[in-house]
């Protein structure tokens, strides 16, 4: 195993502790991750695995936590039409013959 | 070509089309997942639930995602296009998915419709990568009996599904052929009143092949499906014969399939070893020489279990891709000099992402196609929701199996608690990091993969070659359309 | 180009004023007892059988008439036998409704419309022509049943309301076999109990001609002067397919629906897919097609390359394609097959360069109308499809 250590700290009041979670899990094939808080902050201490480098989970880190922010985000937008659309597309109820999909 | 403005040199009754239509202040985003892709991390694909994609930057994605974009930006128009985003003109976008997620799922309720009949374990060959085949001549132990058979062919059509395809497995699926004769003629019976479309495959290592055997497939129509691992000494040494040239008997065995049954009636497959990994062109050149215009790169996993000849076959996800990678190269290559030559491994991927209906491919189907598409009746009778189920069987471990034909009933069976833990562990719409998967709409769900390698059906993903390599395979074709040119144009011509 | 329409005709002998649908016979022998509800066609100059209800005459009658009798034009006189017109002795005017022999009869339902699409060829008037209808409720039951196919246009027929019905259900009963293709924005279809009602109708051959012009709604909606026509649009070609009606997608192809026709036609293959008949359409300079030229005008030769496109899209999806009005000198040679002869007979006309042009038995021509501004690319061609000469300079 890599001695390197790393850290890295992500403001709270910016990223839910799910996204930084989610973070974590994905890259938990490159690193082993410790997660601790402060007051202000989510400090993820962590040990690059083999052939990875401080540097490559640091940079992976902070693209994943923003990724799972955008996530989050995306989800909270579009999960009731999510459910709509496939309560509709499951149910025959208010649809007559289906169309000719069968070309 | 930039469209030009909406409006008429001359006025009167005719309004401009910002009168008409002002760009609406405000978009709402329509459920979509996204993945950086793999070496160019700025670039991202967006993939909405129906499976389009698109591809834009990482700094397009944080404005689109944060309702920042402009309602003028081709951008725009292309998500709207796309049923990405909708607005107060679009509405009907949200119309227009529902038939179209209709449609995706209509396979989960279509049901099981692959019904695998391992109608003997005996074989004839000892393939290292075999976990179960028995070299033995005891037909009382190691064949199907007959009323098992029947059985199995009841539950066939107890599934609702249309279509009804019944494979033939072994061992040496034709060292029972007698077995296979009562089951189609049993199958066909029943169909009379059920008019399904029925279909029949057989899959031989065709080591022999008798005119008897040629006459019944042919009067039947049944498919032969074989195993070419490559060229002659690649093949030999994947699937030894003893005291026999396999590879020359199964060449001359499948021209006489051929010309008996149709060229399109005999297909081919092969099973990637370490040994295959080097020599892709050459798998290929070996396909072309017989005469068939597909080839499969069939991706085997290997179980963890201690295998007698593990280390034989075992290979990285890394290392298929590789191998694959420089396949597909080859065969476009082929086809842009005119050769008409698919790779199926390629062709699933490609439908997942392009085709309106999906695949059926079983291996790649969220639910698992486990049980609900696919179901194996073993030589004994016990019922398993896969192939790897009952191999996975072979080597000690039966927790995986569904019941027993003869004494458990259809619903017993399909409604068995091994199979829905399965289902619902498995499933990618609700397995950590699947969820939010760019490529969920395209991707599946291993449970046999996972449960050998770490004893759950949802696995680690982070960790998982089932993962890493669909993943490999999505980013490299994502990078083939983006480039794409004749490649490009190949590629799509195989989607049905 | 066949003219429908006469005035100041001479009407003699007619009791009432009001206006009349009739059916045209040429049968000096038909049956008396089926006299009195048929009108005498006279085209060249002979006696008056006695008995019919009255007498179309081509040219000028001679002495000694019968009752009710109207003389039209010499241009008329390719009028036969089942031929229907509407005759108003007031007005003194005669239109030709139907005739037995086109290949294929077209009603207009009304002239009032809530599009005005900027390329109208049948611009919109704000009338009250409610009239027509019932004209055409009286005509339908006279036509032949061997009509092969019958069209309702306007404006928009579905403004008829419970008459649009009415109309679709009296061609079913009467004219079982023959196709029907109606052309409508397809809006009011957005409303799902309309759509069901015209489905509930079950007519044996029915096919609905709606209007899509760009999947950008903003544009689409410019180009059918209407907010959200696009939106309802969609909704009622989702629920038409739904009810199983057939429904074929309209394009026309001009400067506004041109730059958005490739992500058209991947909108269509990936939304719409399992519509019956995509039409891709050449431009008519009549109407606001006329009026509007200089914007709307692009001239086919320059479209090239997206119309291949468009088609090819299309065509991979399994939508059936079709090109009309659009001549084969100027239509890319492998998109031959579907370019269809669609220009109806009464509209349809060439240009003096085509009589040498191997392919003009095949080919589309042109509307009357579009005669005056020919693509720069008209040439006559080869058996192969070559161009024979230079191409010829527009006059």
């Amino acid at each position: 195993m890599n001695a390197d250590r790393g850290s890295v700290q992500f403001q709270k009041k910016v990223y839910s502790l799910e996204a930084v979670k989610k973070a974590l899990y994905r890259l938990s094939g490159r690193a082993i991750f410790e997660l601790r808080d402060t007051a202000d902050e989510w400090e993820v201490e962590f040990f690059p695995r083999d052939g990875w480098s401080r540097s490559d989970v640091e940079e992976s880190l902070n693209a994943s936590v923003l990724d799972e922010d955008l996530r989050e985000i995306v989800r909270r937008e579009t999960e009731t039409i999510r459910n709509l659309l496939l309560a509709h597309a499951f149910s025959r109820a208010d649809l007559g013959e289906s169309e000719g999909e069968d070309r | 070509m930039s469209p030009p403005n909406l409006r008429l040199s001359k006025t009167g009754r005719f309004r401009p089309g910002e009168e008409i239509s002002p760009p609406p202040d405000s978009y709402s985003l329509m459920p979509f997942r996204f993945e950086r892709l793999e070496g160019d991390e700025e670039q991202v694909v967006v993939v909405n639930d129906l499976g389009e994609y698109l591809l834009i930057t990482h700094e397009q994605l944080v404005r689109f995602a944060t309702g920042m974009l402009e309602p003028t930006e081709p951008l725009y128009r292309e998500l709207r296009s796309h049923q990405f985003l909708f607005d107060r003109e679009s509405i009907s976008n949200l119309d227009v998915v529902v038939p179209r997620l209709r449609l995706k799922k209509q396979r989960v309720s279509d049901f099981t419709a692959l019904n695998m009949f391992v109608v003997t374990l005996r074989c004839n060959q000892s393939c290292p990568y075999c976990q179960v085949s028995r070299q033995s001549e005891d037909r009382a132990q190691f064949d199907m009996p007959e009323e098992v058979a029947k059985k199995g062919v009841e539950f066939a059509f107890r599934s609702p599904s249309p279509d009804v395809k019944i494979e033939f497995q072994g061992g040496e699926s034709l060292l029972n052929f007698e077995l296979i004769k009562s089951i189609v003629i049993e199958a066909e019976a029943r169909n009379e009143t059920e008019r399904r479309s029925l279909e029949f495959v057989a899959a031989t290592n065709m080591t022999f092949l008798t005119d008897e055997i040629l006459d019944f497939f042919r009067e039947h129509n049944i498919l032969v499906s074989t195993s070419i691992d490559g060229p002659a000494d690649l093949h030999n040494k994947n699937r030894p014969y003893k005291g026999h040239d396999a590879f020359a008997e199964v060449c001359a065995n499948i021209a006489r399939a051929r010309s008996a049954l149709g060229p399109d009636r005999v297909a081919a497959l092969m099973t990637t070893t370490r040994s295959s990994l080097t020599r892709p062109r050459e798998i290929i050149d070996q396909y072309l020489e017989l005469g068939f215009n597909a080839v499969f790169f069939r991706p085997l996993s290997p179980y963890g279990f201690a295998i007698k000849t593990k280390s034989f076959y075992e290979y990285s996800a890394d290392e298929f891709l590789d191998f694959w990678k420089e396949g597909l190269d080859y065969i476009i290559e082929l086809n842009r000099n005119g050769v008409f030559i698919i790779e199926h491994f390629t062709s699933i991927l490609l439908d997942k992402m392009f085709s309106r209906r999906g695949t059926g491919y079983v291996n790649l189907q969220s639910p698992a196609g486990n049980g609900i598409a696919g179901i194996v009746y073993n030589y004994d009778g016990y019922v398993y929701a896969s192939d790897e189920g009952r191999m996975i069987a072979e080597m000690g471990d039966h927790s995986l199996r569904l019941g027993h034909l003869l004494r458990d009933g259809y619903d017993d069976i399909l409604g068995s608690d091994v199979l829905l833990q399965m289902l619902d562990e498995s499933l990618a719409e609700s397995s950590p990091q699947c969820a939010d998967c760019g490529f969920q709409p395209w991707c599946g769900s291993d449970p046999d993969y996972h449960y050998a390698m770490s004893r759950d059906f949802t696995g680690h993903k982070p960790t998982s070659g089932f993962c890493k390599k669909n993943t490999g395979a999505f980013n490299h074709i994502i990078r083939l359309m983006a480039e794409g040119g004749e490649p490009a144009r190949i590629l799509k011509s195989w989607v049905r | 180009m066949l003219q429908l329409f006469a005035n100041m005709l001479g009407f003699s002998n007619w009791e009432d004023t009001s206006r009349l649908v009739v059916r045209l016979r040429t049968n000096p022998n038909l049956p008396k007892v089926l006299r009195s509800r048929e009108f005498f066609l006279v085209k060249h100059g002979c006696e008056l059988p006695e008995g019919f209800a009255g007498y179309v005459i081509v040219g000028s009658a001679k002495d000694g008439l019968g009752d009710q009798v109207v003389e039209v034009p010499e241009s008329m006189g390719y009028l036969e036998d089942g031929d229907i017109l509407v005759l108003d002795p007031t007005e003194r005017t005669a239109r030709v409704l139907y005739r037995k022999l086109s290949g294929s009869n077209s009603f207009l339902l009304t002239e009032r419309c809530n599009h005005y699409c900027v390329m109208c060829s049948q611009p919109p008037r704000d009338v009250n022509d409610s009239y027509i209808a019932k004209e055409l409720l009286r005509a339908i039951p006279l036509m032949s049943t061997e009509t092969r196919e019958v069209g309702l246009t306007g404006g928009e027929p579905t403004l008829l309301g419970e008459e649009f019905f009415e109309i679709v259900q009296m061609l079913k009963t009467h004219l079982p076999q023959s196709a029907l293709h109606i052309l409508s924005n397809g809006r009011a279809f957005s409303v799902d109990s309309f759509a069901r009602k015209l489905a509930s109708i079950r007519h044996p051959d029915l096919m609905l001609g709606i209007p899509l012009y760009s999947d950008h709604p903003e544009r689409h909606n410019f180009v059918v002067q209407s907010e959200h026509a696009f939106d309802e649009t969609v909704k009622g070609i989702l629920n038409l397919k739904n009810c199983g009606v057939r429904v074929e997608i309209r394009v026309v192809l001009h400067s506004y629906t041109i730059p958005t026709l490739v992500s058209l036609a991947d909108y269509l293959a990936r939304n719409l897919v399992f519509c019956d008949h995509v039409a891709l359409m050449g431009l008519e300079f009549m109407g606001f097609g006329k009026s509007n030229l200089k914007d709307l005008w692009i001239d086919p030769i320059d479209y090239r390359l997206e119309l291949s496109e468009a088609v090819k899209i299309l065509d991979a999806a399994g939508l059936p394609v079709s090109i009309y009005n659009l001549q084969r000198c100027v239509v890319p040679q492998d998109l031959w097959n579907f370019c269809r002869r669609s220009i109806s007979d009464w509209k349809n006309d060439f240009l003096p360069v085509c009589e040498t042009c191997d392919q003009k038995e095949l080919c589309a021509g042109f509307f009357s109308s579009t005669l005056a501004k020919p693509s720069r690319g008209i040439t006559p061609l080869d058996h192969v499809g070559y161009p024979k000469s230079h191409p010829v300079a527009a006059p």
